[in-house]
């Protein structure tokens, strides 16, 4: 271990590249205690990665990462963590469904002393001194961007790292907020923690780092200390902007031929705001190729969307001097848009279809008569498209995703060939692209403008921006800062409008957090609360009793009571099992055969008259239901099978091997274990008192420990959890071990009930333990319900087969009512939670394209902004 | 033109053929009873059958879901079937076209809370089997008619043979090129697996994903009805087990046909290979004589099988990788200690 030095996270000559594509060549940096060093680059430039390294969510190729003087030995954010580097990243690695006080709680993992217990209490205590705009009991997701951001730092501040990164910590910030940031960041330098600051804006960078390094193609360009930079004023910080930008690139675009005075104004957008952006007002000429710039996650994505249907945006807008409400994608094709997104994977190309059927799916009337689809047809227009665009493949059935980025973006860009319309909106052109392909995407798109139409570009690439349009407008937290036309329009003027923008976020982008109602979020609260459920289920529980009771006066018996408890221990108990499942949005659909098996097994293994004698052959269950629970997780977790798949075939499985060890009803169950499992308290099972009693520590160890805690958020956002440094995947195997072996005790309760072995008796029980859980308020998307909930709900469940006899209802009843009750609760479930996303405006809807940066920054996502990197 | 079809037949859709040349081959050398005529037409039979239900599957499938109501819609459909006709010929037709329009109904439901709604399609079809299993006592009871026999006229038609091969394999081979060449050969089933393929990306290319989406649920529906009632007809005598074997039969055969479990093209013509092997293995097994229960277990087995080798595939590199890391870690770990 080497001595303390000042220098609290180096990184040496650390090399990073994706299928091919360099990312980081020897990038080398130090970041000394007490300092901020602030780390500047253009999109793609190699940052992000350098930050994946650093704080262990990538693996270098080549170099060394050293925190506090101690070595990074394997990529793991657990170990960064504990070394003393923590990250604030700019989408937050926050759990939305969890509150205030359990993120910070959840943000100790590793760095601090968890507890058992949760204590949200001692949570307040640490955000006290900080006052910050939101109580330590709201939930993340009613917060607004801002908050959220300043909570990310805020939270990893309280752990006094030794390293603390900051991704681009301002991007959704106001004013106050900054001030308010930059105040923190002072109290952290006097703690002598070290500050990685990762920023667009040069004003912020100018105003607190001591140092500034600036990155470009995955290189370092050099290092600057305050003095060399920042005294002798705009001069130098013309400098950096050069270094950023680069040498002037040796791309021939296709000529300008500056557009016709007399031209129409084809597209025109006034007050045009949405969510994300604006009020912006851009036009578009016929002829005319428009840019939008900006740095990354400023609103342009936003904006281009809802010019094309796929988001909803509010103002004016005109096409061709005529007012048009542009709703959904399908309304903007009918009004002549055509949208190509070069977020390829998720956007634009359908990865198993071949490249022909990617290329003429814009095509309609053209591929044959009566809606039919000629193949001679499609191959003819393909084959004119691949012609004029260059597009290399091995056979126009090769499916998509064998080709090259470029040969997939001009086969998108096919499509508005193919099918040419007044207006074209483009986003991110060249994403990913080697530099041949994009001179015939240039190409292409200058031609679509020659023939008339107006092209709308938004890209990343000031260069491309510099080269392709004849105006650019630059935007900066969601407004346009700067209008760029003929001569401006060049890559360092463009860069620096962005750079040196000042301001902050508009009430636009900030307020719907801060400005929703006090009554909207109570009833967020009470409608998300797994309370609710619980409540809603006790009333029908009560109502029921009620009235079977006035209906027959034998509900309340003791024997009918304890028939109805028998009924719905071995239902409780696989309710709860599944529950673990559900709780780390896992799903097991075996619990049913793995019952069965139980009882075929218990009546080969469990057969002593005494208790101590059945020991062996009970473990011997449990063992088995271990192993049906490892090879679930394994095949799940390990192999990537989709959960309902893989528990489907564990379920044949399990069924063909129960019918095959026990054909017909046969063996006996031991009394040892018979009487151990039906002994009575008054008209009480002893055996429900335990599961009773069980659920409710569980339900304690869900609710007030910090395993539970950690089960939860791992339930409700993996990427976040991993980027605490949960172990996310042992948490889920283990979840399904759990599951497996409480369906082996839950058939091991049935089988005492039933003295024999028998082959497909907890058929039945599938359906009805998702039921009750649902019913508990548990939810297939992780994180939520309960174990009392899911006991009560298990409870709901028995007492409708118990009295459908006495209300002289058909049996069938029972079952009829159990799946309309799933549907029900799941639909409730639905509508509050959907209200939440009216309220919170955080959790996409399906309706909503996806444009959280979470679900952008894939590997692959990644690799594509740093093949644009490498291949300028 | 050779590159093209390798393309167009890739190696995922060229497994079940080996399956099948493999099963068959078995079959010759330790089971030759497997081809007389009362066995084959059984396993074309029983494949005709499964071919019908799987299409349905099928779609859901290709649109990213997963059915779990095939069972209870098939025994639902022969349900009605014997209770609606009373086992006569005059009233088949009626009977008919009211199980049709059930199912339609069943289909609908499960597609408009799936699409529109925003459910998960497990929960609303595994919720929707209990309801249509309750429903079905409710109104029909555990038995469907004083004689519980189907009408004359559908049990002729599915016990029919051409030869060795039953009429229902012509009928389930029929339904599935139909739908396949449908879905290559028309806008309206290139725009289904286009949304199935990559919803998003459809809806830029402005097609109604929600429309197809409650369209495909609504047609699996009818299709699993039309199952039921050809298996009733062949049955002769349906009772509540008709569809039991069905849910873990069609993900099986759609599996080994090559589908994507996560949506997004498919070959039907492969799922009805799939369904002609899962015949023979099922013959194969009665005439070893061993017991109905190592045939689900081999069903199950093969599901793992072809999901697991799909997997693999698709992340090869993870998984090769997952190897030599966890031996690096051991080592590790031994170093330190």
């Amino acid at each position: 271990m080497s001595t303390e030095t000042d220098n609290a996270l180096e990184l040496e000559q650390v090399s990073k590249s994706y299928v091919g594509v360099q990312a980081l060549t020897g990038a080398s940096l130090a970041c000394r205690r007490g300092e901020v060093h602030a780390l500047v680059g253009e999109n793609g430039a190699g940052k992000s990665t350098l930050i994946k390294i650093a704080s262990g969510a990538v693996a270098p190729d080549e170099g060394t990462v050293r925190i506090a003087g101690r070595q990074l030995t394997r990529p793991s954010p657990l170990l960064a963590r504990r070394l003393g580097l923590l990250t604030a990243y700019q989408d937050t690695s926050l759990v939305p469904g969890l509150t205030v006080a359990e993120n910070v709680v959840l943000s100790c993992h590793g760095v601090a002393q968890m507890g058992f217990r949760t204590r949200p209490g001692r949570a307040a205590e640490m955000l006290a001194g900080y006052d910050l705009p939101f109580a330590p009991s709201a939930v993340v997701a009613d917060l607004s961007p801002g908050a959220r951001q300043l909570l990310e730092v805020v939270r990893a501040l309280l752990h006094r790292p030794r390293v603390l990164l900051l991704d681009e910590p301002t991007a959704a910030l106001d004013a106050e907020s900054i001030q308010r940031l930059e105040a923190l960041v002072d109290g952290a330098l006097q703690d002598g923690t070290a500050v990685l600051y990762i920023s667009h804006r040069l004003d912020e960078v100018q105003r607190i780092a001591a140092r500034l390094t600036v990155i470009r193609d995955g290189r370092i360009q050099g290092t600057y200390t305050r003095e060399e930079w920042s005294d002798v004023g705009n001069a130098s910080v013309d400098d950096i902007v050069t270094l950023m930008v680069g040498e002037r690139t040796d791309l021939a675009f296709p000529p300008k031929p500056g557009v016709a005075p007399d031209a129409t104004v084809a597209l025109d957008a006034r007050g045009f705001r949405g969510d994300g952006f604006g009020p912006v007002a851009l036009h578009a000429h016929a002829g005319e190729i428009v840019g939008i710039a900006g740095a990354e996650g400023n609103g342009q994505r936003e904006l281009v969307r809802s010019l094309v249907g796929l988001r909803h945006g509010k103002g004016e807008l005109q096409l061709a001097g005529e007012a048009v409400a542009i709703r959904t994608p399908a309304a903007a094709i009918r009004h002549g848009i055509t949208f190509l997104s070069g977020d390829r994977a998720a956007e634009s190309t359908f990865a198993e279809l071949s490249v022909m059927e990617n290329g003429t799916t814009a095509m309609r009337d053209q591929l044959g008569p009566a809606g039919l689809v000629l193949r001679s047809r499609q191959r003819a227009g393909f084959a004119r498209a691949a012609q004029a665009l260059g597009i290399v493949h091995a056979s126009p059935d090769q499916p998509i995703r064998e080709l090259s980025g470029g040969n997939q973006q001009k086969t998108v860009l096919a499509r508005a060939l193919l099918r040419p319309g007044p207006v074209l909106v483009v986003d991110e052109p060249t994403q990913g692209v080697d530099a041949r392909a994009r001179l015939d995407i240039y190409r292409t798109l200058r031609t679509q403008a020659d023939d008339g139409a107006a092209v709308v570009v938004s890209s990343s690439d000031s260069a491309e921006l510099e080269g392709l349009c004849d105006r650019v407008y630059v935007l900066s937290r969601g407004r346009v800062v700067r209008e760029l036309a003929g001569e401006d329009v060049q890559e360092a003027t463009i860069v620096d409008a962005f750079v040196n923008a000042r301001g902050d976020s508009e009430e636009t982008t900030t307020a719907d957090g801060r400005a929703e109602p006090a009554r909207g979020a109570l009833r967020g609260r009470l409608l998300g609360s797994s309370w609710l459920p619980l409540g809603v289920l006790l009333a029908l529980i009560v109502g029921l009793g009620a009235y079977t009771q006035a209906r027959s006066s034998l509900f309340l018996s003791d024997a009918n009571l304890t028939s109805l408890f028998v009924l719905m221990l071995p239902l409780a108990a696989v309710a709860l099992g599944e529950q673990f499942t559900l709780l780390t949005a896992g799903f097991d659909i075996s619990i049913g055969s793995t019952m069965s098996l139980a009882v075929v097994l218990a009546s080969f293994w469990v057969t002593s008259p005494t208790l101590g004698g059945s020991i062996l052959g009970i473990l011997a269950c449990l063992g088995v239901g271990v192993a049906i629970g490892l090879f679930n997780g394994f095949v799940i977790r390990v192999v990537g099978v989709v959960a309902i798949v893989a528990t489907i075939a564990t379920l044949g499985i399990l069924q063909g091997l129960a019918i095959v060890l026990r054909p017909q009803p046969g063996g006996t169950i031991g009394f040892g274990l018979t009487d151990a499992l039906s002994a009575q308290i008054g008209f009480m099972p002893v055996a429900l008192i335990v599961v009773v009693a069980l659920a409710v520590l569980a339900e304690l160890w869900l609710r007030t420990t910090s395993s539970g805690l950690r089960w939860r958020a791992t339930g409700l956002a993996e990427e976040p959890s991993r980027r605490m440094g949960l172990s996310v995947d042992r948490i889920k195997i283990l979840s399904y071990v759990l599951c497996a072996v409480i369906a082996v005790v839950a058939g091991l309760l049935l089988s005492v009930q039933l003295g024999v072995g028998s082959n497909s008796v907890g058929s039945d029980f599938g359906l009805v333990a998702f039921t009750a859980c649902f019913l508990g308020g548990a939810a297939l998307t992780g994180g939520r319900g309960s174990f009392v909930g899911t006991l009560v709900g298990a409870l709901f469940v028995g007492m409708l087969t118990n009295v459908t006899p006495l209300l002289g209802w058909p049996e069938a009843t029972s079952r009829t009512a159990a799946g309309v009750l799933t549907i029900v609760a799941i639909v409730a479930y639905a509508a509050t939670s959907s209200g939440r996303v009216r309220l919170g405006g955080v959790w996409a809807g399906r309706a909503e394209a996806p444009l959280d940066p979470t679900t952008a920054t894939t590997p692959e996502a990644e690799m594509l902004a740093s093949h644009d990197a490498g291949t300028r | 033109m050779a590159r093209d079809l390798s393309f167009r037949f890739a190696t995922r859709y060229r497994v079940v053929w080996l399956a099948l040349a493999l099963i068959v081959a078995l079959c010759a050398v330790d089971a030759p009873t497997v081809f007389h005529a009362v066995s084959l037409q059984l396993v074309f039979g029983l494949a005709g059958v499964l071919a019908i239900a799987s299409a349905g599957q099928l779609l859901v499938v290709m649109l990213g879901g997963i059915d779990l109501s095939v069972p209870a819609v098939m025994t639902f459909a022969g349900a009605i079937l014997v209770h609606q006709s009373g086992g006569h010929d005059g009233r088949l037709a009626g009977a008919v076209v009211l199980a049709l329009a059930v199912a339609l109904a069943i289909g609908l439901v499960n597609g408009l809370l799936i699409a529109v709604v925003g459910l998960n399609a497990l929960i609303v079809t595994l919720a929707m089997s209990g309801v249509v299993g309750g429903v079905s006592l409710l109104w029909i009871g555990a038995t469907y008619s004083p004689s519980g026999e189907v009408p004359a006229a559908i049990a002729k038609l599915a016990g029919h043979d051409v030869g060795p091969v039953s009429v229902l394999a012509f009928v389930g081979l029929g339904v599935l090129l139909l739908l396949g060449l449908a879905l290559r050969s028309s806008r309206v089933g290139r725009s289904f697996v286009c949304a199935g393929t990559n919803p998003v990306a459809a809806r830029v290319l402005g097609v109604r994903v929600t429309l197809y989406e409650v369209g495909g649920y609504a047609l699996a529906a009818v299709l699993y009805a039309v199952a039921g009632l050809l298996l009733a007809g062949l049955l002769k005598q349906p009772n509540a087990t008709l569809g039991d074997p069905y849910q873990l039969g069609t993900i099986v055969a759609v599996a080994l046909g090559g589908a994507s479990l996560g949506g997004g093209p498919a070959s039907f013509l492969c799922t009805a290979g799939a369904c002609v092997f899962l015949g023979f293995v099922d013959q194969y097994l009665q005439l070893k004589g061993v017991s109905g229960g190592v045939s689900q277990l081999v069903n199950g087995a093969l599901l793992v099988l072809a999901v697991a080798l799909v997997a693999v595939g698709a992340r090869g590199r993870a998984l090769l990788a997952f190897v030599p890391t966890t031996l690096r870690r051991i080592r590790r770990a031994g170093a330190t200690s």
